[in-house]
């Protein structure tokens, strides 16, 4: 059902540009009719494997017309497509390999598209899968009539992150995917005059959402940039705005923190970037100073601040739990101590050092309900931390081979545990952390991530670069507080310990027990674009022991 | 005691021995995050060992050991 819905959608209006592909050499606009093309090479290409019907296939290419494609063929075959990560260009190869690998096998994947450049170094895999090449796909091919396969059977299978190993694959149906967009598209008030830009990895929900699914399902332009690029021009995503004039960007927080650095404006002419209705922080919790940033950064160029949106969104229901309506992003400053220690939202005025900034992620899409609800899973009221349950039309069916880890997370009358916490307020559902990131310090609860925007502010640091986590001491008997952060080209790193060390202890109360400044890049970011939490925990750790 | 040698001794203990983070002798060691007050007891315990001399529990307080030039302080008033 769902590639029988793109495909008539594409046939409708074969001359219609699908994407524009913006990159440093060049650009080049696809079409309905093109793709159309290209995916039936694909799907055919599949078909001739004379595979099982419905079997995993894995699609691991890098951004452009042949990605879209193959997952597309994949799709129109009747097999079930699963989008991976190419190698990331700082990657061994055969650390990409060895991590394949055990998708390939924790999947089941019987086949793999991958283009020339991903799929070198792979060959070894093809004991396990067979590997399809996606180069030189004909956007003239004949039509490749797509399968049509019940609403209720699995379509596709997502990741819940980006991270590459061993992972939970998601199983969305067709009617999942379809009832997800429209109510989506109802909450952002979509037209036919609307366009999306992006530079997001179409291996990640908010990517695979937002720059594949969606601009497919509606007809859409979209405008891509490839997220490696980007990540080393990212003010190429702001010239492309100001010469395609796009109203829809999805990015996470960082993204928005990024692109408020002189470093990355210093080049920019008089653009205008007011074509943007919708700048939607996404898939890492909103931080007030990043978009405060963004906002007096960009608003020369013609960015408002009632173009600020935000979702909190996840793969498990297909992606939007909720989203601000256009113009309506809500914030609360409310006492941080009280949040803290009692989970309560006390709402006081701002700059009184005892007070933070929340940001809003909007209400539920209509299709979606949301419950907070404690530790001993009683619903709570408004204004109260818990953790975020959730139900509705498009919550994933579970994940994919493990019906054990689905019953855990989703329980009889079908509301799935997010592990996400916050409250909601006046409707508005505002995210405050993760039970994992929650630090205990002498009796105290943190959340990792607001030590992290403090530090991450401080002139000196590389903002957003910054990891903090806590390591239990049997010997304190309480939790260290580790502080990682990568310091600016310029900074003294003594000076900036001691800034640090300051800042944490005056604005927390509580007391750095090691504190790592380190280079550009020692960080890891899951491929997802997030810093890892774990995996720099890991290895911190790591460095220690040595 | 002297000055840097403090210095040295806060360096080792509480910053991993990172010579580079400048610890004025005024500096106030918990308003700045160096060590918190649950910590005066460990720095205490190393100066004992370094200096020779027995400090009491009850001296280790912020007023005494709160900054290098504090410590210096009690030290000069301890040992006469």
């Amino acid at each position: 059902m769902l590639g029988r819905t793109i495909q008539d959608r594409l046939l409708a209006e074969p001359g219609r540009v699908a994407s524009r592909f913006v990159s440093g050499r060049g650009e080049f606009a696809l079409t309905q009719g093109a793709l159309c093309g290209m995916a039936s090479d694909a799907a055919r290409r599949l078909s001739g494997l004379g595979l099982p019907p419905r079997s995993i296939i894995g699609v691991a290419q890098y951004s452009g017309p042949a990605l879209q494609a193959a997952w597309l063929g994949v799709l129109w075959s009747g097999h079930i497509p699963a989008m991976l990560a190419p190698p990331s260009p700082r990657m061994e190869p055969e650390k990409y390999a060895s991590g394949l690998a055990g998708i390939i096998g924790g999947l089941g994947l019987k086949a793999l598209f991958v283009d020339a450049e991903s799929g070198a170094g792979l060959a070894h895999l093809r004991e396990t899968a067979q590997l399809v090449s996606a180069d030189g796909l004909d956007p003239a091919a004949t039509l490749f009539s797509a399968a049509d396969l019940g609403a209720d059977e699995i379509a596709i299978l997502q990741h819940s992150s980006g991270t590459t190993g061993l992972q939970k694959a998601i199983a969305l149906t067709a009617a999942e995917i379809l009832s997800h967009q429209s109510a989506y598209g109802q909450r952002l008030a979509l037209s036919a005059s609307d366009k999306i830009v992006s530079w997001l990895p179409l291996y990640h929900d908010m990517g695979f959402v937002a720059a594949l699914l969606q601009p497919m399902l509606t007809g859409i332009e979209l405008i891509e940039l490839s997220p490696f690029e980007w990540a080393s021009r990212p003010a190429m995503l702001l010239e492309a705005i100001a010469a395609h004039r796009p109203t829809l960007c999805w990015m996470p927080n960082f993204a928005f923190a990024l692109l408020s650095e002189p470093r990355v404006l210093h080049s920019l002419g008089e653009i205008d970037l007011s074509s943007v209705r919708m700048w939607i922080n996404c898939s890492e919790p909103v931080m007030v100073p990043s978009i405060d940033r963004f906002i007096t950064a960009l608003a020369p160029y013609g960015v408002a601040l009632d173009a600020l949106a935000a979702s909190y969104a996840m793969a498990e229901n297909v992606f939007a739990v909720t989203q601000s309506a256009p113009g309506k992003l809500g914030r609360l400053t409310v006492d941080r101590e009280q949040l803290e220690t009692t989970g309560r939202v006390a709402q006081t005025l701002p700059g009184d050092g005892r007070s933070v900034a929340l940001v809003s992620n909007g209400t539920p899409v209509s299709t979606t309900q949301l419950e907070v609800r404690d530790e001993q899973g009683r619903r709570l009221g408004a204004a109260i931390v818990g953790e975020f349950h959730l139900r509705g039309e498009h919550r994933f069916a579970g994940y994919h081979g493990r019906a054990d880890l689905t019953a855990a997370a989703i329980d009889a009358d079908g509301w799935y545990a997010t592990g996400d916490l916050g409250f909601v307020m006046d409707g508005e559902v505002y995210v405050t952390g993760r039970k994992k990131d929650l630090l205990i310090l002498r009796g105290r609860n943190y959340l990792a991530q607001d030590i992290e925007t403090a530090i991450g502010d401080l002139p000196g640091v590389r903002p957003g670069r910054v990891v903090v986590f806590s390591l239990p001491d049997t010997e304190l008997g309480t939790e260290r507080l580790i502080v990682i952060a990568e310091a600016a080209p310029d900074a003294e790193s003594g000076t900036l310990n001691l800034a640090i060390r300051q800042c944490v202890a005056q604005t927390f109360d509580t007391t750095i027990s090691d504190l790592r400044i380190v280079p550009d890049r020692w960080l890891i970011k899951s491929t997802s674009g997030k810093l890892a939490r774990k995996d720099n925990a890991a290895k911190y750790l790591r460095e220690r022991g040595k | 005691m002297n000055d840097d040698e403090l210095r040295d001794l806060i360096r080792g203990v509480f910053l991993g021995g990172d010579g580079a983070i400048p610890l004025p002798a005024d500096l106030d060691l918990v308003a700045n995050g160096i060590c918190d007050s649950f910590a005066l007891l460990e720095m205490a315990m190393a100066i004992e060992q370094r200096g020779g001399l027995v400090i009491p529990d009850s001296d280790v307080t912020v007023e005494n050991f709160g900054s290098i030039d504090r410590i210096r302080a009690y030290l000069e008033a301890k040992t006469g």
